[in-house]
Formats: C-alpha cells, sequence, structure tokens
C-alpha cells in the first residue's frame, strides 16, 4: 500500500515549533506568528484550483493590529528577518524534494516582500497621521492659549471684584 | 419670589445628589466619560455644577463664556467635540432639573428653578455655538491663506 | 430572517432579538444571546473566513452564556462580564490553535446585563455596538475597538479621515485573537422609556445613524422595532450579516409637568400665535439677511410661522423633533449659501424674543403656568440652537480636516526634500533589525552561472528601467557577500528622494516585486523540468537578497517618518503643559467665582454684603 504524502503546507506546518522558536517564545502568539501562517496559509492556496494571489488581507490585518497593540515597525521587520532565516534552515533539513524547498521559498520569498511593503505603508500612514495629529495638535494649543488668555482677564477681575467686596 | 442667590443655594443643597447621579450615568452622557474612573468622572461633573451654581447666582456671561472656552480646550484633549461638550452640558442641565422637579416636589421655587436652569442650558449652548463661530472663521482665513501659498 | 425573544423575565424590560445573513453573505457568522431569565443579551460578529467566523462567534456565545448562567447569583457583575469575556477569548483562541484553517479566526462582542430595571452594565470588545435612545436622542454607549477607533479617540485623524481609512475595518481588540483580552465595561443608568440597541456592523454600516435613530424611536414593539432595522440594514445593501437586539426599559410614564405642556400649554402657545408674529415683526424678522429672499409678509408666515408650527408640535407631543429639524434645515439652507454665523445668531435671538413676549402674554392670566410653558419653550430653544451647533460643528470638522489634508500634503513635499540630508547614510544608526554584522553568502561557482542566465532572460523580457536597476542591484546581493552596509547602501540609492507618501513608495514596491518575480521565473525556465538542488540554492540567495533589500527599504521608510513623529510627541507634550495651565487656572476660577456668586447681585447689578452668601455649606 502506498502512503500518499500530506500537503506541503501542513508538512511546513509541522516546522512550526522549530521556526518560531516556541521553546524559547512561548507558544502564545509567539513573534513572527503572521508571517509564518501567512506562509503556511499561501502554499496550502498552491494547490487550489482557484489559486490564491492577491493580497493577504490577514496579514495585512495581522500586521495592523500588531503595530496597533504597539509593536513597532522595527520589531516586525526583525521578527520576519528572524523567521525568514529558520525557516530556509529548517525546511533545507526537513523537505528532501527540491521542488517543494523550491516552492516554499518563493512561497516565503513573497510573503516577507509584502510583510515589507505593508511594514514600510504602515510607516507612511504613521507619517501621514503624525503630520495631521502635529497639526491637530497645534490647533487644540491654539485653543488652549485662547481660553488662558480668556481666563487670565477673568482672573483679573475677579480678583479685583473680591478685592473691592473686601472678602 | 425668589433671588438668584436662593436659586444658588437651593442647586448647593442638591449638588451631591446631582454628583451622585451623574457619576452613575456618566456611561450613558459620553463616550470620552464612560471612560474616566469614578474620582476623575466626579471632578469633572463636580466643577461643572459649581459654575452652573455661581451662574445661576451671577447670571455674568463674561464668566460663564470663559468657562466654556476653557471646558471646550480642555475636553478637545479628551476627543470631545463641539457637540459633544453641548450634549455633556446640556444633559448635565437636564439630570439637575429632573432632580430639581423629583426632589423639591411642590415646593415653589421649583418652576422658577427649572425655568433657570432651562436657561443656563440656553446660554450653554449659544456660548459653545460662539465660540465655534469664531473658530470657523478663523479656519476658514488659515485655509485660505494656505491656498495661497502662505504658511497655515 | 430568524428571531428570538421571549417575554422577558424582568419586569419592566421587554426585548427581542433578530439576525439575518444579509444579501451578500452565504453564511451567517454572527450570533446572538436574548436570555430575558438572566437578563443577559449580546451580539457576537464572527470573522476568520472559511467557515471559521461562524465558530468563533457560537463558540464565544455558548461559553459566555453557560459562564453568566453559572454565576450570575454569585459574582460581581461587572467582574462576572470581564471574566466571561476573556474566557470567551480563551475558548476561541484555543480552537483557533487546533486547527489550521482556523487561525486567525476570531469574534466580536458587546454583551448587556441588565441588572434591574433601572440599570444595566454594557461590555464590548470589538465593532459591535449599543446604542441608548432616550428622549429621542441616539448615544453610541461604545466605542469600536478598531485600529481607526483608537487613532480617532487620541485625535490622530479626524472623522472624516477615519471614513476613507486604510484600517477602518482592522479590529485592535477581538475575541480570540489573543487567549485573554481587554473589555470595556460601563454602567448605564435606565430611564422609563429609553431603548438600548445591541448590533453588529452589519447594521450601523449599512444604516445611516438618522434611520437608526428613527426607527428606535418609533413607538412600535421591540418586535417590529428589530424587524424594521434588519429591513433598513438590507435595503441599504445588506452587504452583510446583521443582527440586532433591542431592549426596552419599560414604558414611559409622562409626568405631570409634561402633560399639562402638552395640554393647557400647548394650547395656550397656539392661541398667542400672532403676539408672536407681532413681536417677530416689530423685532425686524423681514430686515434679517436671511429673509432678504422674501416679502416681509413671506418672512413672517414662513419663518416665524413655521417655527411656531414646528413649536407646537413639540410642545403638543413632548418630542423635540420638528424644532430641530426646522433650525437645522434653516442652518443648512443660509450657511450653504455661504451665509455666515451672525445673521442666523440674530434671527435666532428674534424667535427667543418673541417667545419672551408670548411668555410674558400667558403671565398675564397664570403665573404658574407661564413659568411651565416658559422652560418648555427655552427647552425648545436649546434645541434649536443645539441643532444650529451640530450644523456649524460639522463644518468646523470639515474645515479642519481639510486644513489637515492640504498642510499635510505640503509637509509631505517638504520632508521628502529633508530625507535627502547628504549626511552620510552609513553614519547614521539605522535598522536596528537587520544586523550590522550579517553578511550573506557568495553564491557558489555552480549557482552563480543560473543566477547571471536568469538577469540574461529578465532583462530582456522587462522594459523598464525601473525594474531593470532593481534585476541588476538584486543580481549583485544575491551573487556576492554582501555585507548589511551594501544592502542599506542600495536602498538607499533606491529610495532616492521620495515623499512619505504611498503615491511615491508603493512603485518602489511594485518594482522590486516584478524583478523579484521575473528573476524567480528565469531561474526556473533556466533547466527546464523539475527543480534541481542548483536551482534551489539559486533561488535560496535571490530569496534572501529580495528580503533584505526589501527589508532595507521599509527600515528606511520608517527611519524618514521618525522625525515627525519626534515632532509630534514635542507637540503632545506643549499641549499637554497647556492643558496643565488651563486646568490650574480653571481651579483658581473656581475658587474665585464661589466668593465672586456670594457678592455679586444680578438683578442689582452690583456687589452685595457677603453676609447674604448662599453657598453656606461649600
Amino acid at each position: 500500500m502506498t502512503r500518499t504524502p500530506a500537503p506541503l503546507a501542513d508538512r511546513v506546518d509541522v516546522l512550526r515549533d522549530e521556526v518560531l522558536d516556541t521553546a524559547e517564545r512561548g507558544d502564545r502568539d509567539p513573534p513572527g506568528a503572521e508571517i509564518f501562517e501567512a506562509i503556511v496559509r499561501q502554499l496550502a492556496a498552491l494547490g487550489d484550483s482557484a489559486g490564491h494571489g492577491g493580497l493577504d488581507l490577514t496579514l495585512h490585518d495581522a500586521l495592523a493590529r500588531r503595530l496597533a497593540w504597539g509593536d513597532t515597525e522595527e520589531v516586525l521587520l526583525g521578527d520576519a528577518d528572524r523567521v525568514f532565516e529558520r525557516l530556509v534552515k529548517a525546511c533545507a533539513r526537513g523537505l528532501r524534494d527540491p521542488e517543494e524547498q523550491a516552492a516554499v521559498l518563493e512561497t516565503a520569498s513573497d510573503v516577507l516582500t509584502a510583510a515589507a511593503r505593508i511594514v514600510a505603508l504602515a510607516a507612511v500612514g504613521r507619517a501621514g497621521r503624525d503630520r495631521s495629529a502635529r497639526l491637530r495638535e497645534e490647533m487644540a494649543q491654539r485653543r488652549l492659549r485662547d481660553a488662558l488668555h480668556e481666563q487670565a482677564q477673568t482672573l483679573a477681575r475677579l480678583e479685583q471684584e473680591v478685592k473691592e467686596s473686601g472678602l | 419670589m425668589a433671588t438668584p442667590a436662593d436659586h444658588a443655594a437651593t442647586l448647593e443643597s442638591l449638588r451631591p445628589v446631582a454628583l451622585a447621579r451623574l457619576v452613575e450615568i456618566r456611561g450613558s452622557l459620553d463616550h470620552a466619560l464612560a471612560r474616566v474612573t469614578e474620582a476623575e468622572a466626579r471632578e469633572h461633573f463636580d466643577a461643572v455644577l459649581r459654575h452652573t451654581q455661581a451662574y445661576v447666582a451671577t447670571w455674568d456671561w463674561r464668566l460663564h463664556r470663559s468657562f466654556l472656552q476653557s471646558y471646550i480646550a480642555l475636553r478637545a484633549g479628551d476627543g470631545m467635540s463641539s457637540d459633544d461638550v453641548i450634549h455633556v452640558l446640556v444633559a448635565v442641565g437636564d439630570v439637575v432639573i429632573d432632580l430639581v422637579r423629583n426632589q423639591l416636589g411642590g415646593k415653589p421655587i421649583v418652576h422658577e428653578l427649572v425655568v433657570a436652569l432651562a436657561k443656563v442650558n440656553a446660554h450653554t449652548v449659544r456660548g459653545v455655538i460662539d465660540l465655534v463661530a469664531e473658530e470657523l472663521e478663523r479656519r476658514r482665513a488659515q485655509r485660505d491663506q494656505l491656498l495661497r501659498g502662505g504658511a497655515p | 430572517m430568524s428571531a428570538g425573544g421571549r417575554p422577558a423575565a424582568q419586569p419592566g424590560v421587554r426585548v427581542h432579538g433578530a439576525t439575518h445573513v444579509g444579501s451578500v453573505r452565504e453564511a451567517n457568522e454572527d450570533a446572538m444571546i436574548v436570555d430575558p431569565a438572566h437578563g443577559l443579551y449580546a451580539v457576537f460578529d464572527g470573522m476568520g473566513g472559511a467557515m471559521a467566523g461562524d465558530v468563533a462567534s457560537q463558540k464565544a456565545r455558548d461559553v459566555v452564556k453557560e459562564y453568566v448562567r453559572a454565576r450570575r447569583s454569585q459574582m460581581e457583575p461587572r467582574a462576572m462580564i470581564d471574566a466571561a469575556l476573556n474566557a470567551a477569548s480563551a475558548a476561541v483562541h484555543a480552537e483557533a490553535l487546533s486547527r489550521r484553517d482556523r487561525r486567525g479566526m476570531g469574534t466580536t462582542a458587546v454583551v448587556a446585563l441588565v441588572l434591574d430595571p433601572r440599570r444595566m452594565l454594557v461590555g464590548h470588545v470589538g465593532d459591535s455596538r449599543a446604542y441608548l435612545l432616550r428622549e429621542g436622542r441616539l448615544t453610541q454607549l461604545t466605542r469600536d475597538h478598531t485600529v481607526v477607533a483608537e487613532l480617532l479617540a487620541q485625535n490622530a485623524i479626524s472623522p472624516e479621515e477615519a471614513e476613507v481609512h486604510a484600517y477602518r475595518s482592522v479590529l485592535s481588540r477581538n475575541l480570540g485573537a489573543r487567549p485573554e483580552t481587554r473589555v470595556d465595561i460601563a454602567e448605564i443608568a435606565l430611564q422609563r422609556g429609553d431603548r438600548v440597541l445591541l448590533c453588529s456592523d452589519g447594521l450601523y454600516g449599512f444604516t445611516s445613524t438618522e434611520a437608526i435613530q428613527q426607527l428606535l424611536g418609533s413607538t412600535d414593539a421591540p418586535e417590529q422595532v428589530a424587524k424594521d432595522l434588519i429591513e433598513a440594514a438590507l435595503r441599504g445593501g445588506g452587504g452583510d450579516n446583521v443582527t440586532v437586539v433591542v431592549i426596552e426599559a419599560g414604558v414611559a410614564t409622562v409626568p405631570r409637568t409634561t402633560q399639562l405642556v402638552r395640554t393647557t400649554g400647548s394650547i395656550s402657545w397656539w392661541a398667542r400665535r400672532e403676539r408672536f408674529f407681532e413681536a417677530a415683526r416689530a423685532a425686524g424678522l423681514a430686515t434679517n439677511p436671511i429673509c432678504a429672499v422674501l416679502s416681509p409678509g413671506e418672512a413672517v408666515e414662513i419663518v416665524a410661522g413655521n417655527f411656531v408650527e414646528a413649536l407646537f408640535h413639540d410642545l403638543e407631543k413632548a418630542t423635540t423633533v420638528n424644532v430641530w429639524t426646522y433650525a437645522e434645515n434653516l442652518a443648512h439652507g443660509w450657511l450653504d449659501r455661504g451665509g455666515g454665523w451672525a445673521p442666523l445668531r440674530l434671527l435666532l435671538d428674534i424667535l427667543h424674543h418673541s417667545c419672551t413676549q408670548v411668555v410674558a402674554d400667558v403671565r398675564r392670566d397664570d403665573a404658574e403656568l407661564a413659568l411651565i410653558v416658559e422652560a418648555a419653550v427655552t427647552r425648545e430653544l436649546t434645541v434649536c440652537e443645539m441643532a444650529v451647533g451640530g450644523v456649524l460643528g460639522e463644518r468646523l470638522r470639515a474645515i479642519e480636516a481639510e486644513l489637515v489634508k492640504l498642510y499635510g500634503e505640503r509637509q509631505a513635499a517638504s520632508e521628502a526634500r529633508r530625507v535627502d540630508t547628504g549626511k552620510p547614510f552609513l553614519d547614521q544608526p539605522t535598522m536596528p533589525f537587520l544586523r550590522k554584522e550579517a553578511t550573506s553568502e557568495a553564491a557558489s561557482p555552480e549557482v552563480r552561472p543560473v543566477l547571471d542566465a536568469a538577469l540574461r532572460a529578465a532583462m530582456q523580457r522587462e522594459r523598464d528601467p525601473a525594474v531593470h536597476d532593481l534585476l541588476t542591484r538584486l543580481h549583485g546581493l544575491a551573487c556576492e557577500a554582501a555585507p548589511t552596509a551594501a544592502v542599506t547602501v542600495a536602498a538607499r540609492d533606491l529610495f532616492g528622494v521620495r515623499a512619505l507618501e504611498e503615491r511615491a513608495i508603493a512603485p518602489l514596491f511594485d518594482a522590486l516585486d516584478r524583478a523579484r518575480r521575473a528573476l524567480i521565473g528565469a531561474i526556473h525556465s533556466s533547466q527546464g523540468g523539475a527543480a534541481t538542488p542548483v536551482q534551489v540554492a539559486a533561488l535560496r540567495q535571490l530569496a534572501l537578497a529580495a528580503h533584505r533589500l526589501a527589508a532595507s527599504i521599509s527600515g528606511l521608510v520608517v527611519e524618514a517618518a521618525q522625525p515627525g513623529s519626534d515632532k509630534l510627541r514635542e507637540a503632545v507634550k506643549q499641549t499637554s503643559a497647556l492643558r496643565g495651565q488651563v486646568g490650574k487656572n480653571e481651579a483658581r476660577l473656581a475658587e474665585l467665582e464661589r466668593k465672586f456668586a456670594t457678592v455679586y447681585d444680578p438683578m442689582a447689578g452690583k456687589l452685595v454684603d457677603p453676609g447674604s452668601s448662599w453657598g453656606g455649606s461649600r
């Protein structure tokens, strides 16, 4: 009886702990998990007749969420770098078929450059937001200065009135 | 007929109840207030209530305007727009009006005080709108200047 | 449409929930709880594709339901909601980890726990919402946990920018993304007649806030309201699953004062409308610029007449809709014609003055009724001003957004000039994620010809000079032992002088992608048939080179954005200092104001004897 090998995505998924270094970094959301999962997802989609292609919105959302939770762009890029390095090594050991190794490398390359693009555009977005926020801060400062000016006048008037009353 | 000082004194007697009620329902008034601690909310509402008392006693428009200007400027930092400010301050007034009606029952001062508080609300909205309109004019001028290539 | 909702076990509370798959989706990933026996109501909106979304929402629903049922009588309610939602998050997370096709799944949750007919707790995670309708006014009780909403709350973007933001649908919190989650919980004091709506984004994403307010504010029973809300979302496109739970806190009883206003008050107002017109005419209504296109008769008939009628209807029904609409239309009409605030203010003053005349007239007949009418009319005038305030506020936000956009564009261009400082790039501390000492290995002698051949083939296929440049650089980095410095120099050259805008940065990544794919394709076709170990080695060199180059470019963008962030931080610090000063002055002013109030008599217009102080207990 011939054993049918598990799909490539499943065999790469088996390498999760090794690639994400879960022994060191814990099993709960280890850094770079979103990159690794995007690679596995894309590998799984290679077999689909419908194909995959296009922007991986899940990766996009996962990276956006990490940024929203306070991770910096540098940290995200660093995690991606580490995942790539460990994945290349793990696949060289774990996959015998050069065709499969090629598929993993191409997919990883797609995901990594996509991640770099997402991070760069997130930084562009942040720069735009920072610019907007700065102007809004300046507007708020203007309002506060106006209020301070008004307060100073009112304070002087009230102090005078209260003084005159002899309180 | 009661004097403004009587109105203020009555409000002072209701302040602890009003404060407790406002702190309790702050989640229904505004997001920004829903997020703050009870102590912060208490401090916030207490300042508004004390100012309302002072305004009912003096009807000094300049004081009220100065208070509103500071209030808008400070609340903008909490993410509250001018609409939010209007709604919160009017809601505070409404809560006090309800309390006056419910707590003071048939006392003769009730109707007068309700009218006074309704006027405070009306003046508050007018004061905020005046400030918004002034801001709008300034921003228009800045926009036109930017479009002409000058600094904002 | 499926519906749920039994008679409420809690007295004074009526509830109904309904859900619909929508017009576009194939499956309903929403779930809800309608459990009057425990006062527990909730809406969940699952996500994750490939049927994982409904697994997440149903799992969360089951966990929350069981958790609350088991602990309703033992735990402090606030802590219980927090713990129930965290337990749901842990359960969804564990489920997601157990199967690959469920990874990344999650769900939103908005939970209402009615403690008694006067109190309710609302807890939520994600962008499902709770609204409160009180006296005709709709208030959103929850703040969406989306990346954009967080930015909006920090004032980092305007509501207008939020509408079109790329991350507007990205949740910053949900149940399932992590085992634990942060839950926002608020206590709501309910009043008779209040209605609370829990809903998924399938409702508010496809229905206007005004429509929600109108439907929720109808006098129909919760069953009909829930049905109407879902139909409104379907009419709006029904692009998503839609779920609503309508909770009503008892039937409103009308207080005595309101009854008086509705009957005697409204009648005496209507009976004195001629007095109002007369006062408005005398106050110069017809000469107001807003009435310039009308004859004096029309000005009174239309502007004053409509106001009197709107106010009469409001007094009769004791709601605020008519006067609001009147004022909003007036303000929009005038401001759209380029009008300013001053004439509008004057017109509102005329209306106010005319109201005062009517009240004075009522006072001559019945002093007590006059006070009741005065309070009601003042309230209506306040509503008028609130509507105008809303219109002006909206315009202010729009112009501020326009200013921010104009200013941002100008700044982006000037930042691009500043990025090109001429300072030796390698001297700048940069890209900590790319280890400085890291040097890639050079391609082996057998791999090198494959890469050379791939470059030649790709150069022939591609025509774009930008792609050619990238092909050469990628080839170089893949062939040579390239230290980090070499990669950063290449990235720097490619980056050049670019504005920090998507339209300037995205083409660089497009070109990199095209070059990378062209080289990969060329490597594949270089030897025909199945991949060989040499081809794999070439691909590894190329993939590494592309990754390092892309990451370096990305790092440059991040670095270029940094000065802007620093300036913002500085600005925030300055604002905070100013806020501190204003707050401090405010405290001082409050103290003085208190003293001033004790000595100033507005009726006499002079300082009075401090002995008549009203603030004895302060």
